[in-house]
Order: C-alpha cells, then sequence, then structure tokens
C-alpha cells in the first residue's frame, strides 16, 4: 500500500518535468528561416519571415520569432557576434522569445500573408516583419546577453567615424562634398545612420589640417596618396568610412548604386565593404534612391565597425605614434630601441609598422591614460627617465597630437 | 492567296473606339489588373454582314469591358489603317499579327506607357507601401518591374464571326474572340496570340415579326429582336470564356475566416459579382518537399465590399465545400453562366378523367355539336323539337371505346427541364433565381387497347412555369423554396390521322406551384436535388381541337355550359408531386431562355 503514494509522486514528478520541458521547447522559435528585405530606417530593419505553426496564427507567431531570430544570429551581420554573446543569449533563449517578452521587438507585422504552405505537421506562413534592432540591442545588453556600447566605450569612448566620399587621384574630397549634391545626399545618410546609433560623426570641413601631416608621412611608406586615410588620422576618427554614389539609368527609371567601404583609421585596414543598390524606380529624384541604395548598404557596414570596435576595446584605445627622427644621433636604433623598450611600459600591446633611421611607426593600445596629451606628457617623461634615450641627448618635440595620432620629432637635445 | 469570304469591317473605326488595355500581376493571391483594347474591328470568316457590325461592338463593349480591366482609346486613324492593311493580305492569323504590330501595337505601347506608372500603383503590394511610407523621397514605392509588368499586361482582342445566318424568325451566330498580348523588350513591342482564349461560341435568336419586344430604352420588332438576342447570348457566353482565361481570372487572398463565412481582398474594384463561385486553393507540401496547389474548396460571393472607395474594405464569401479555411489561402474565380440547367425525373398527382380522353371524328363531333345547338334552342325555345341524334354522350361512342384511357388518371411521371437564372446581381439577394420551367408528362394510366384510334398517342401534359426560387445553404446542402405562375396543358393527339379523323385536342389551364427541395453539391458546377411541392391549377380555360384537314375549333365556351363537354372541366392539374434529379452551372448557353426579360437590359 506504501507503494502507491510513491508511485503517484514519481509519476506526478516525471509528468511535471516532462510537461516543463514540453512548455519550454515550444518557445523557441521553430522555422527560423527569414530573409534581409531592407534596413527600414535607422533603428529598424525589414524582414521576410516563415513560421510554422499547427495554424495561421500560431505560424505567424513562430514568424515574428524567427524574424527576431534572424536578427540576432542568423543575418550577415547578426546582433549576437561573439561566442559568449551567443551562449549567453542560448540559455535565455526560452525566456525571451516567451509570450509577452519578444513582441515589443516587432514593429509591423504585415497583414498579407505572402507565401502559406500546408504541411504534414500543420502549416508554414511568409510574412513581413519589421523588428526594432536598436531596441533589441539595448535590451539585450541591458540584460548583459550583448556587451553594450556603454560598456564598451566606458574606457575608450565612443569611436569617432568620418565620412567622406571617394575621389580620384587629385581630387579634393571635401570639395566634392560640398558641391555634389548626390555625394552629399550619401554622407547625409550615413551620418544618419551614425548619429542614430550614437557613434560620434566627423566631417573634416577643410584640408589644411593634411599639411603637416602629409610632411610626415611622406617618409612613411603606404598611405601617401590616400587623402582619406590622412584626413582621418589628422582629425582623430577612430574610424572613417568612404562611399561612391552612382546613378544608373534604366529603360524606365533610374537605380542608385553606391559602394561603401569602413576603414579602421590608425591602420587604414579595411574593416567592412558593402555595395547597395535600389530598385530602378521611375519618376523619383536622385536622392531618393541613393538613400535607398546606402540604406542597404551602411547598416552593414556598420554591424561590421560594431564588432570590431568591441573587439579592439578589450586592447584599450588605439593610437598611430610616429616619430619622426630629425635629430643627429651616432646610433638612431639606439633611439628606436628606447621608445620600444619604453612604450613597452606603457601600452597593453604595440605593434611596431616601421623602425627606419628617420622613422618610427607605431600603433599602440592602451587603458592607463584618459587623453592623448597625458599619454604624450608621460611618454615624454619616461622617455627621459630612459638612460639610452637620455644619454642619446635626445629630446621629443610634440609636432601633431589628436585622438588618434600622437606625431612627434626626435631632436638632439641642447 | 486572300480567302474571299474573310473581311475586316471598315466600321469599327467609327463605332468601336474603346480600348481596354491592362496590367499584370503581382502574386498569385492578387489579381493584377490588365488592360484591353478593343481593336474595333470584326473579322468575319463568312460573308460579312455589315448590318451586325455596330451590334456586335455594342454587345461585346457592354460584356467584355469589366471593371478588372483598364481601358486605353484607340485612334480612329489607328484603326482604319489597321482594317485597310488587314484586307490586303490573306488575312491569315500570321499576317493579321503583323499588321497589328505595325498599325496597332505602337498606339497601345504609348497609350499603355503613358499611363503605366499610375496603374502599376495598384498593383503595389503591402511591403512595397510600407517601405514606401518610411521615404517619402521614394514616392509611391513603384519599382520598374512594376512598371513593366503593366507594359507587358496590355492585351487586345479582335471578334472573328465564322457564322451568320438570320431569317425572318430566327438569328444564329458562331464564332470567338482572337486575344492578343502586347509585350514590350526594349524599344521593341510585339504581339502575341493567347492561344488558351480561342473558344468557338454560339448565339441564337428568335422573335415573331409582328410582335414588339421591349429593350432598355426602345422596342424592337421580332426580326430585330432575334438578332440582338443571338449576338448578345454569344456576346455573354465569350464573357465566361474570357474570364475563364489564366490572366484574367480574379483571384485573392483569404483574409479571415468567421464561421461558414471567408473574407477576402477582392471587391467592386475589381468588380466582384454577388454569388459568383471561386475555388479555394492551397498550396501543400509532398512528401519529397515539393509544393503543389490543390483545390480545396469552392465559396461563392455573400457581400461585395466597395475596395473602390477604401482599398481595405473586403468582401464576404459563404462557404459551400470545404472546411478549415485559414487566412492565407487564395481563391481563384470559377466563371460561370449564372444559369444552371436543373434535369428532374417527377411523379405528380393530378386528375385525368377517362371521358376527357375522347377520340371522336370530325362527324361526331358536328352530331354531338348539332345536339347542342338544339338542346341550347330547347333550353331558350321550349317548344322547339327536332330530331334527337346519337350518339347523345362519349360514352355511347363506339360502344364505350371511344376514350384513350382505359381508367381515370391520378397520377403522371414527367420530366422537368428549369433554367434557373442567378438574380443576386440584380437584386442584391444571394442566392435568389428566376426559374424558367418546362416540363412534359404522361398519365400513370392504362390505354384502352379497343379504343377507337389505335394508332393515337397518350395523352401529354406539358407545362410552362416562371417564378422566383431562393435557396438557403448550410455547407453542400441547401434548402430551397420556389413559387411561380404558368399554364398546364393537357394535349390529346393523333399522330396517323386521316381526313376527318380525331388529330388534335388541347386543354390549357392556368395554375400557381409552390415547390421545396433540398440540394446537395456534388461539386461546384453539378448539384443532386430533391423536391416536393404543390401545384393549384384551375380548371381549363382554352380548349380547342382539330380534325385531320379540318381547321382548329375553339370548344372553350362549351366547357362549362354544356353536359357533353363539361367531362373535360374535370381535367384538373392540381396536386403534389415529388422530384429528383441534377442541376449544372452551365460554361455557356448557345440560347437565352430567359431572352424577353435580359433583354430588359439590352442598351442598344
Amino acid at each position: 500500500m506504501k507503494k502507491i503514494p510513491l508511485i503517484i509522486i514519481i509519476s506526478l514528478i516525471t509528468f511535471i518535468s516532462c510537461s516543463t520541458t514540453s512548455i519550454v521547447a515550444q518557445n523557441a522559435p521553430k522555422s527560423m528561416q527569414a530573409t534581409f528585405v531592407e534596413s527600414y530606417s535607422p533603428t529598424e530593419v525589414s524582414i521576410r519571415a516563415w513560421g510554422i505553426g499547427s495554424d495561421v496564427d500560431n505560424a505567424e507567431i513562430d514568424a515574428k520569432k524567427s524574424a527576431i531570430y534572424f536578427v540576432l544570429v542568423s543575418a550577415t551581420d547578426p546582433l549576437l557576434q561573439t561566442s559568449e554573446e551567443k551562449s549567453s543569449f542560448e540559455q535565455m533563449k526560452e525566456q525571451f522569445f516567451a509570450k509577452g517578452s519578444y513582441e515589443q521587438y516587432i514593429i509591423f507585422l504585415g497583414a498579407d500573408i505572402l507565401n502559406r504552405v500546408k504541411t504534414k505537421e500543420g502549416v508554414k506562413v511568409e510574412k513581413l516583419v519589421r523588428v526594432n534592432k536598436e531596441k533589441l540591442s539595448k535590451d539585450l545588453a541591458e540584460k548583459g546577453v550583448l556587451k553594450s556600447r556603454e560598456e564598451v566605450t566606458a574606457n575608450i569612448g565612443n569611436p569617432m567615424i568620418m565620412v567622406l566620399p571617394e575621389v580620384a587621384k587629385g581630387e579634393n574630397p571635401i570639395e566634392k562634398l560640398q558641391k555634389d549634391a548626390n555625394v552629399k545626399i550619401g554622407a547625409e545618410v550615413i551620418e544618419s545612420y551614425l548619429t542614430a546609433r550614437k557613434y560620434d560623426v566627423q566631417v573634416p570641413e577643410q584640408m589644411n589640417v593634411l599639411n603637416e601631416l602629409t610632411s610626415a608621412q611622406n617618409q612613411v611608406a603606404g598611405n601617401e596618396e590616400d587623402i582619406a586615410y590622412q584626413l582621418a588620422l589628422s582629425i582623430g576618427s577612430d574610424v572613417y568610412i568612404t562611399f561612391n554614389v552612382k546613378i544608373e539609368k534604366g529603360s524606365i527609371g533610374k537605380k542608385g548604386v553606391v559602394g561603401c567601404r569602413a576603414y579602421e583609421t590608425t591602420t587604414a585596414k579595411l574593416l567592412g565593404t558593402e555595395t547597395g543598390y535600389s530598385p530602378e524606380r521611375p519618376s523619383v529624384p536622385d536622392a531618393a534612391v541613393i538613400e535607398e541604395a546606402m540604406n542597404d548598404a551602411i547598416d552593414k557596414v556598420l554591424s561590421r565597425i560594431s564588432a570590431y570596435w568591441k573587439e579592439d576595446a578589450s586592447r584599450g584605445q588605439q593610437y598611430k605614434l610616429i616619430f619622426n627622427i630629425t635629430g643627429t644621433f651616432d646610433d638612431a636604433y639606439v633611439i628606436s630601441d628606447a621608445i620600444d623598450d619604453v612604450l613597452g611600459t606603457m601600452t597593453t600591446q604595440k605593434k611596431q609598422n616601421i623602425a627606419t633611421e628617420k622613422t618610427v611607426d607605431y600603433i599602440i593600445w592602451q587603458k592607463e591614460f584618459e587623453s592623448t596629451s597625458k599619454l604624450f606628457r608621460e611618454l615624454d617623461k619616461r622617455l627621459k627617465e630612459n638612460t639610452d634615450f637620455s644619454g642619446a641627448n635626445a629630446k621629443l618635440k610634440r609636432v601633431n597630437v589628436n585622438r588618434k595620432l600622437i606625431l612627434v620629432s626626435i631632436e638632439n637635445g641642447e | 492567296m486572300k480567302n474571299k469570304n474573310s473581311f475586316l469591317t471598315p466600321y469599327f473605326t467609327i463605332l468601336f473606339l474603346f480600348s481596354f488595355l491592362t496590367y499584370s500581376s503581382f502574386s498569385q493571391k492578387k489579381y493584377e489588373r490588365k488592360s484591353v483594347t478593343a481593336i474595333g474591328a470584326v473579322f468575319f470568316k463568312t460573308e460579312p454582314a455589315l448590318e451586325i457590325v455596330s451590334l456586335i461592338n455594342n454587345r461585346l463593349k457592354y460584356h467584355l469591358e469589366v471593371p478588372r480591366f483598364d481601358y486605353n482609346e484607340l485612334s480612329k486613324d489607328a484603326t482604319r489603317e489597321f482594317v485597310e492593311k488587314g484586307n490586303r493580305t490573306d488575312l491569315s492569323p500570321s499576317s493579321i499579327q503583323k499588321v497589328l504590330e505595325e498599325t496597332i501595337v505602337p498606339q497601345i505601347v504609348q497609350a499603355v506607357n503613358a499611363v503605366s506608372e499610375e496603374r502599376a500603383k495598384g498593383n503595389l503590394t503591402e511591403e512595397q507601401l510600407a517601405s514606401a511610407a518610411v521615404d517619402k523621397m521614394k514616392g509611391s514605392g513603384l519599382t520598374a518591374d512594376d512598371v513593366l509588368k503593366v507594359m507587358n499586361s496590355a492585351y487586345l482582342y479582335l471578334p472573328v464571326v465564322t457564322e451568320w445566318t438570320s431569317d425572318e424568325k430566327n438569328a444564329t451566330i458562331k464564332g470567338y474572340v482572337a486575344w492578343y498580348r502586347v509585350t514590350q523588350k526594349g524599344n521593341t513591342a510585339k504581339v502575341e496570340r493567347v492561344n488558351e482564349a480561342t473558344q468557338m461560341q454560339e448565339g441564337n435568336g428568335n422573335g415573331e415579326p409582328e410582335q414588339s419586344y421591349r429593350l432598355k430604352s426602345r422596342s424592337v420588332n421580332g426580326t430585330e429582336f432575334a438578332k440582338i438576342i443571338a449576338v448578345n447570348t454569344w456576346a455573354k457566353n465569350l464573357a465566361v470564356a474570357m474570364k475563364n482565361i489564366s490572366a484574367f481570372k480574379l483571384g485573392g487572398e483569404i483574409k479571415s475566416v468567421e464561421g461558414k463565412f471567408v473574407e477576402t481582398n477582392l471587391g467592386t474594384k475589381e468588380g466582384l459579382g454577388m454569388d459568383e463561385g471561386y475555388d479555394v486553393l492551397e498550396e501543400e507540401e509532398d512528401d519529397n518537399g515539393k509544393v503543389k496547389t490543390k483545390n480545396v474548396g469552392f465559396i461563392r460571393a455573400f457581400s461585395i465590399g466597395n475596395n473602390t472607395q477604401n482599398i481595405n474594405e473586403v468582401s464576404r464569401f459563404q462557404t459551400y465545400i470545404g472546411s478549415g479555411f485559414e487566412r492565407g489561402m487564395s481563391i481563384q474565380e470559377r466563371a460561370r453562366l449564372g444559369i444552371d440547367i436543373s434535369i428532374r425525373p417527377k411523379y405528380f398527382t393530378c386528375n385525368i378523367p377517362r371521358y376527357a380522353t375522347p377520340i371522336i371524328d370530325y362527324t361526331t363531333f358536328n352530331a354531338i355539336y348539332t345536339n347542342i345547338i338544339i338542346n341550347n334552342i330547347q333550353y331558350y325555345f321550349p317548344g322547339f323539337t327536332a330530331a334527337e341524334i346519337t350518339p347523345q354522350t362519349f360514352d355511347d361512342y363506339h360502344g364505350g371505346h371511344g376514350f384513350i384511357l382505359k381508367d381515370d388518371a391520378t397520377s403522371a411521371i414527367g420530366i422537368d427541364i428549369n433554367f434557373n437564372w442567378n438574380i443576386a446581381k440584380l437584386t442584391k439577394v444571394p442566392q435568389l433565381f428566376l426559374n424558367v420551367d418546362v416540363a412534359v408528362g404522361v398519365p400513370n394510366a392504362e390505354v384502352d387497347g379497343d379504343a377507337f384510334v389505335q394508332s393515337a398517342a397518350s395523352p401529354v401534359l406539358y407545362s410552362g412555369y416562371l417564378g422566383p426560387m431562393k435557396k438557403f445553404w448550410f455547407g453542400r446542402m441547401n434548402f430551397n423554396v420556389a413559387g411561380a405562375i404558368g399554364v398546364d396543358v393537357f394535349s390529346l393527339e393523333n399522330s396517323d390521322a386521316q381526313t376527318g379523323d380525331f388529330e388534335k385536342m388541347d386543354f390549357t389551364a392556368p395554375g400557381i406551384k409552390l415547390d421545396a427541395g433540398i440540394e446537395y453539391l456534388i461539386n461546384p458546377d453539378l448539384t443532386f436535388n430533391i423536391g416536393v411541392g404543390y401545384k393549384a391549377a384551375l380548371s381549363p380555360i382554352v380548349a380547342e381541337v382539330k380534325f385531320k384537314d379540318e381547321k382548329t375549333i375553339d370548344i372553350s365556351d362549351l366547357l362549362s355550359s354544356n353536359t357533353f363537354f363539361s367531362g373535360f372541366n374535370d381535367v384538373n392539374m392540381s396536386g403534389v408531386n415529388i422530384s429528383v434529379g441534377i442541376s449544372y452551372a452551365l460554361p455557356s448557353l448557345p440560347f437565352d431562355p430567359f431572352a424577353q426579360i435580359s433583354a430588359w437590359d439590352i442598351d442598344y
């Protein structure tokens, strides 16, 4: 007789356990099929998502979940980018997709059912879903799934991004930006996306800032003719975006074609490149198709920048450090060795690009100093304390110091 | 070698200038408007009948120019040029096509392109509209593809008459409409024949030359009426065939389901009409992952949404076949003529006394008739006497074998042929029909084997009734009630009469009837039905008798005034009837059983 209550309890536990498992398993999206339609606005994306369910109502719910899942995981540039983020989201996935939770990210669900297919299990439907990507990102950051931008930038600040059109050799990009209406529209769309996502945007207004840098850079192999690179470096942006804009005439209307590239300023490393197209549209101004094409491209490029920034932020603030050895020294390499030693004590990571008798070029990352000036002063101080450096009768002279660039010359001491 | 019987009439240029062109679709679920252009010419493969050209144009315009299309004007010059150049060719399809490309197509292209953007807006999807909303600079959200669809969705048609005959009372027309699609690629435009559209149709009409028939705005004589009805019937059949061309079929999406009703995005803009039938389609994935479209049900328009005014208005459809419909399923037009034919064997009760089926010869009739006259004189002049003539009654005639029937008939068997014209579009009452019911039957009684005239056929009962019928549907089943007024004719006929022999006798009685029935929809076009009814008929009010080689004698007055004939008054068609049969929704009908009523809507 005593066995009967025990059997009942075990059965109940088993039942509850099975039920719980079953309920939990129902929350996650089943279809997970979706395709990107367009970047609807700086904060929203339109997705065509399939949903699976026992009936249309349930399939539509699944389509909404699949659209969100696509933005989070499956898109070309998903919100969840690192394995930690993905793992963290996996743990809270069932809770995230519970009723009453995920719906807040759906801005719009199309009334039309784009496609409907009956299956053995039920029905599949395809719907147009618009997801508030920005809110999704923000909320997941608050929940600790995503690294929040504030968290990422706590030490190093928001990335500064410069936007500049691509130009032919000898052409002035700033002039082009000011005179070409289509180029200006392209820049405005990019800036609109950047500001909506709280990036600091820099638009160079004049070319004379380049002069000093150009002469210094002339001795450095590489990007002598890349004006955008030089401008970005000179105004201290973390990343710079270059773009080109083209209007193609069709038999019925016109379409916009844009190219958009993002570079890490200090190294001119390409972070992301995308080409955006608008459909051919009749009776619309050029600006309309440029905006549409740019929307298509910039969202993806910004995702790459974001991913880069997250990764790079862990190493601290990045600088380009150029030592122009103008003095006369018996052994210039003693100077460069001393610099290398000193930088080793001040940075989280350093990378020497060039070391010649005249120039030493570094990329450094540091977390210790909150401004470039402080960094420079500390560098100066430590070099003075360095016996090899001071023994060679060398001293630092500030030429140009900004957020990304420390350009100094090394002269003979008095 | 030019076919001399073929002819392109030059009259369309003046008479038939409307054109309708359209654009093509986006999703399968939403009908994409087409534009159609009437070339304005009629192609006669027989001797051209110029007198009906304007009639053909008028009727085709009425029946083919429907709201699902957009229309473009074609200049008189273009049509004239087409006719002139066309008549200089051998009139073969390829020659016609070539001339079209030279003369008409450039105008169509110009007309369509001028309005293509505006028309394409009507085809924008919800997705496109949503996208356009965020960026006002995109304008309407139109893309070049949308405009291209419009530019490649222009159709034009040319009526082809293969046969036309008419006389004083009758007219017949046969032919089809040749449809062409205009396609544009770059700066080149051409036409291609739409093969599925070429269906031969027929129309017949008749009328009594002396009689006057009412049209919408005037009356015509029977000869003209016959022509008008023939062409109108032909055009109606062509319109149904046109609606069944896959490019022209209306389609929509089920937006919501509420009990036995579904709502869809079709409406007045597409010209949806009450009670029009639609198949419900569903895409289904098989075991191999292939998607196939299945027909899963049938619905009819119950109330029409005015989506011309409000794009979000929906129309309600009632479910007839199928269940478990869901949002997202698509529906597709199943165009039919709107006339069902019903064939129903029936059993009915009646009263046909044996003595109402006499077979007498002219001599006997005259003798009896004389007696009647004598009796009448005696009635008014009691002193008058005359020799008695035998037989005094029909019973005395031929020793009691002067009747066809051996016994009185109290029941009969027969067959009903009904034409049910759906008048929901006219009355705004769904499933309301106007029935024309013609029936024939024979009394259920033994024929006297010793009857005087062995070759005489059994008595035959005819009837013709007209009245409304309303159906109340519950899924595949309906309960229907119908009322009608009409006449019954009891007829005796001797098919082998010799001079002076009895040849024919008819008794006509008016009546009203009330029927009720149950129907089961076997498929969207075929219905099984069982019916019961009661008919209340008066005694015969018209009676005629005819002897071979003699004039027809009206004996109506004798039915109630004389004992010799008063037996005929006992003929009574009142009684109940039970019928079982099938109905078929006609895709075409070469004649119009409701011609005199439908003519009221003909504005010609």
